[in-house]
């Protein structure tokens, strides 16, 4: 019983997840929306499981509950990384920005372009952002 | 008055050749932008000493990225005319009078040049081949028609380079502004040019995997959307 109480929680706080991130990816949500749903009814009803499982094809109502759960799992992991995407996109804007507002000027050389950019913070960030890709 | 000309040209690690572009640019057009996406080996300084102007991104981003900071830099400078010119010295300047010609004939919205039907000097045989594929892979996914999918060398209209904003930071850009190009309904046109293969610009060059990479940049912006 605490399983199933444990694993409803989960897959209600999945379909939570679905829901605040409706404007994101409408596919994405259903996706997660549907297999939470159905994921809950499985484990209340898991003679359904067996039953559908065995009409689907699949040998025990668990594989099926398994099946699912990777289903939720990728699609869980697709929904992170448009998150991510959206994210770099900001970053973009921002660094854009940043570099349109303070054009380099030649006031002594190097003095400038080593002062504004070459140095090492700039270079750490710069590399988490690129293998973050 | 006179059309207002920028060229821009995003840079990356490209200290060794940018002030000679830049210069023998200066020659013949006086407004350069050049885009430094966070180099190390000095690029912006040898830019600012041939007389760009210069920007410089806070973290590398990506030539993509770099050559929409410049385009939209050109657009706050008031260019009528805006020009992407690789940093690499690939691209002859002669060239550009080419298109800037060819638009002024045409009136079209952007001009962008051919190495096949100019010439692409010097050009590894795999490379031809995957841009020959670009071609293909542009003309059904953006449903325009070039015989050269791939160049940097462009010429774009001020009305034109307002309506386009790259959202692809690294190569896929290429193919990102042809697709808007297709979707915005725009009139695209092509000229002859001369690529120079360097044995610089050749080691600084796109790898084959990275033909990879834009296609699955690609695609997952289209599930993005």
């Amino acid at each position: 019983m605490i399983i199933k109480g444990i694993l409803i929680f989960v897959l209600m706080l999945c379909l939570l997840y679905a829901f605040l991130q409706r404007q994101k990816s409408r596919l994405v949500t259903f996706g997660i929306a549907f297999a939470s749903l159905l994921g809950s009814l499985f484990v209340l009803y898991p003679g359904l499981a067996t039953s559908l499982a065995n009409w689907l094809g699949v040998g025990r109502g668990a594989d099926l509950i398994l099946y699912f759960w990777i289903v939720i799992s990728i699609l869980l992991l697709m929904s992170l990384q448009f998150k991510i995407l959206a994210l770099q996109r900001v970053i973009t804007e921002i660094a854009r920005e940043l570099s349109l507002r303070s054009p380099l000027v030649n006031a002594g050389l190097n003095a400038t372009a080593a002062t504004l950019g070459e140095s090492k913070s700039a270079k750490s960030i710069a590399t988490e952002f690129s293998h973050g890709e | 008055m006179k059309n207002s000309i920028w060229v821009v040209i995003p840079a990356f690690n490209e200290g060794e050749v940018i002030a000679t572009v830049v210069s023998s640019l200066r020659k013949c057009y006086s407004q350069v932008i050049v885009v430094d996406d966070c180099s190390s080996d000095g690029t912006s300084a040898q830019a600012l000493q041939t007389g760009a102007r210069v920007l410089r991104h806070p973290i590398n981003l990506g030539q993509g990225a770099a050559l929409q900071t410049g385009i939209t830099d050109a657009l706050r400078q008031g260019a009528d005319y805006i020009v992407t010119f690789d940093a690499d010295g690939q691209h002859r300047i002669e060239d550009i009078a080419v298109l800037l010609e060819m638009q002024k004939q045409t009136g079209v919205d952007v001009v962008v040049g051919s190495r096949f039907l100019g010439k692409a000097q010097g050009i590894p045989a795999l490379r031809l081949i995957m841009l020959k594929l670009a071609v293909v892979f542009t003309s059904i996914t953006s449903k325009v028609r070039l015989t050269d999918a791939h160049n940097g060398l462009r010429v774009l209209t001020r009305a034109a380079a307002s309506r386009i904003h790259l959202r692809q930071n690294r190569m896929a850009h290429a193919s990102e502004i042809i697709e808007q190009i297709g979707q915005l309904k725009m009139s695209i046109s092509e000229a002859p040019v001369t690529i120079v293969y360097t044995a610089y610009s050749l080691r600084k060059g796109q790898k084959m995997g990275n033909a990879f990479n834009i296609l699955i940049e690609i695609f997952i912006e289209r599930i993005n959307r």
